[in-house]
């Protein structure tokens, strides 16, 4: 099966040196954070951030703890919805303001600590010199500490569904880690709030054509990261809720 | 006309009145209101006529009256449940907009940045 838009030739291979130009700002690089009662770990993972990215946008997706405080003192933007309205919602709501904001290049990036910073420049370089438009991180490309093993065979089962139904080949279909040119983050209108999302996404990367590729990231999954990720019994519902999106989109 | 059938008939007229003052008072759109009215007479027809329904079944190769409907409740529920789904998305479609409107209006720039 081939992806028409999916650019191969030059794989960046795990442990690569990012290559952005010298010229480059890293302050154009808009990083979006969506967190749901994130308070515990979120000062520390904007405070990494914050030292390579100063260009952070954290979305508080309704939470009930004092995520928007700790948004608002450790990042450059602080957004609240009024209610929880899920991940997909607070990425599009994230994107669309930094694009707002001028970014030119855009990154999302978990609030749960799961992402490594030193990552992001890997995954924004071949953007910021033009070998393509999207970057999605692949965990399985690169190492991933304390994966569960039912985690494992979920989140393979995921590649193989997306393979199927999206007829898109990945090797990580359910990553948070992306990064856009402008031009790619425009072409993202995700209409699917909830944790379907990421297949929506990968439909409309596909759909809009622009050249994307998958980089090796590192993920390392914390006892914190755990609990507040999907259970695998979730999984059963993201399909559920991809398919009627598609159904009745 | 036995008492149930009474009985069934005073209930008819008053779901017949109140989805009428419903659509006058624009409740429910007027499409749902004639809809429902419709089944409140079909409705009628069969308690006044109960051998009704079995013509119809009949006709239809169904055979009896009372799996017409049987299978016409069961359609009329799916298509029921696929409608408020239907709605459903949409209400929440508009609240994730709203949410995502006010969260754009009211963002905060950190100072210290």
């Amino acid at each position: 099966m081939s992806t028409p838009n999916r650019v191969e030739n030059t794989p960046v291979t795990e442990g690569a040196s990012p290559t952005l130009p010298r010229s480059f700002d890293v302050a154009r690089v808009g990083v979006v954070v969506a967190a749901y009662n994130e308070s515990a770990v979120l000062a520390e993972v904007l405070d990494g951030l914050r030292k390579r990215f100063p260009f952070s946008v954290v979305v508080d997706d309704g939470s009930t703890d004092d995520t928007f405080e700790v948004a608002r003192r450790h990042s450059q933007y602080a957004l609240r919805h009024p209610i929880n309205r899920g991940q997909g919602a607070a990425l599009q709501t994230g994107i669309e303001f930094a694009l707002d904001r001028g970014a030119e290049v855009v990154v999302t990036f978990d609030a749960d600590g799961q992402h490594q910073v030193q990552d992001i420049e890997k995954m924004i370089a071949p953007i910021v010199n033009g070998e393509c438009d999207i970057c999605l991180g692949s965990r399985f490309l690169g190492k991933t500490r304390n994966l569960p093993l039912l985690r494992r065979l979920v989140l393979k089962a995921g590649v193989l569904f997306t393979r199927v139904v999206s007829r898109i080949r990945l090797t990580d279909t359910h990553n948070g880690f992306r990064a856009f040119s402008r031009k790619g983050a425009t072409c993202i209108d995700l209409t699917i709030d909830r944790m379907a999302h990421a297949s929506e996404m990968i439909d409309q990367i596909r759909g809009s054509g622009l050249p994307f590729r998958e980089i090796p990231v590192e993920i390392i999954y914390t006892e914190h990261s755990m609990q507040k990720g999907q259970s695998s019994r979730a999984a059963f519902r993201i399909v559920l809720d991809y398919l009627m999106g598609r159904v009745l989109r | 006309m036995t008492p149930i059938q009474i009985l069934l008939l005073i209930v008819i007229v008053l779901l017949t009145v109140g989805t009428f003052l419903s659509v006058v008072m624009e409740g429910i759109r007027r499409r749902d209101g004639f809809f429902l009215i419709v089944v409140w007479v079909l409705s009628a027809f069969g308690v006044i006529w109960p051998d009704s329904t079995t013509k119809v079944a009949q006709a239809l190769g169904i055979g009896r009256g009372l799996n017409l409907l049987l299978y016409v409740s069961c359609l009329v529920m799916a298509v029921g449940f696929l409608l408020t789904y239907v709605r459903l998305r949409r209400v929440d479609r508009e609240l994730t907009l709203l949410s995502r409107h006010i969260a754009l209006r009211d963002a905060v720039e950190n100072p210290e940045s």
